[in-house]
C-alpha cells in the first residue's frame, strides 16, 4: 500500500495504520518501510481498535483489518482477516474508493519529523522481512503440492501470492531506502 | 470512532474527524511488533 499511495490518494483517500505498539516503535516501522502515511499508536485498543470491532481479546492487540470510511464517516468497505496472512489485495479497496466517486486528494504527505524510534524485540530488518517472505513463498508452494483438497490448496496458493507480492513490496522499499541513503537526508516518499 | 483521537509515530496528534476532511480514510490494523 505504501508504494501505491497515489493510487490511494488519486482516488481520494489518504491512508493511516493503527496499532497497540508506541510511537518510537512505529517511527522504527516508519523509517523502515519509508512508510508515507502515519502509523498511529493505540496500546490498549481504547481508542480506536475496539470501537473498530476489529480487537483480538486474546491476543491483546488488533486483528488484521481494513476499514474504509466515506467523508462522511460511513464505512464502506470492511475486511477482517485470521492472522497476519490474510490481508485483501489492492484492487478490492480500491474498487471500494472508486465507488465513492472522490475528487484526487492534493493536501500534503502526513508530516514527519523523525524523532526518536526504537524498534520493537521481535521487529524484523528489511533485507530479513525479504528472507522471511521468501521461506513463506517457498512453504505454501510446498503445502499447496501436498494438500489433499482443493480449500486447503486454494488457500496455500492465496498465501503464496500474497508473499509474492509483499516480497515485491520488500524490493522495492529496498530501493526506496538505498536511494534515500545514497541520497543523504531527505523525504524518501 | 468518527471522535477518535491517536498519536502518530512522532508523538503529534491524530484525528479522524480532520483525516475525513481530506477525503476518504482508509485504517490499516495490524497485529504490531513487525
Amino acid at each position: 500500500m505504501a508504494r501505491d499511495y497515489r493510487d490511494y490518494r488519486r482516488r481520494g483517500a489518504t491512508i493511516a495504520a493503527i496499532v497497540i505498539d508506541s510511537p518510537a516503535q512505529n517511527a522504527a516501522m516508519v523509517e523502515k518501510l519509508a512508510l508515507p502515511f502515519p502509523i498511529l499508536a493505540d496500546p490498549g485498543g481504547e481508542q480506536a481498535i475496539k470501537s473498530a470491532g476489529v480487537w483480538n481479546d486474546t491476543g491483546k492487540m488488533a486483528k488484521p483489518a481494513i476499514v474504509v470510511l466515506a467523508p462522511d464517516g460511513r464505512e464502506v468497505y470492511r475486511y477482517v482477516g485470521v492472522d497476519f496472512m490474510d490481508r485483501p489485495g489492492d484492487d478490492e479497496v480500491l474498487a471500494a474508493l472508486d465507488g465513492l466517486g472522490l475528487p484526487p486528494v492534493d493536501t500534503p504527505l502526513h508530516p514527519m519529523t523523525h524523532r526518536a524510534s526504537s524498534p520493537g524485540p521481535r521487529a524484523m530488518t528489511l533485507s530479513d522481512l525479504g528472507v522471511y517472505l521468501r521461506g513463506v513463498r517457498f512453504a505454501m508452494g510446498a503445502m499447496a503440492a501436498r494438500a489433499r483438497d482443493d480449500w486447503h490448496r486454494a488457500e496455500a496458493e492465496r498465501t503464496q501470492k500474497m508473499a509474492e507480492r509483499y516480497l515485491a513490496a520488500q524490493g522495492a522499499t529496498l530501493r526506496v531506502v538505498t536511494d534515500r541513503g545514497e541520497r543523504g537526508t531527505g523525504d524518501p516518499r | 470512532m468518527r471522535e477518535c483521537t491517536l498519536t502518530d509515530q512522532d508523538g503529534q496528534t491524530w484525528q479522524l474527524a480532520d483525516a475525513l476532511t481530506a477525503g476518504a480514510v482508509v485504517l490499516v490494523f495490524y497485529r504490531g511488533d513487525w
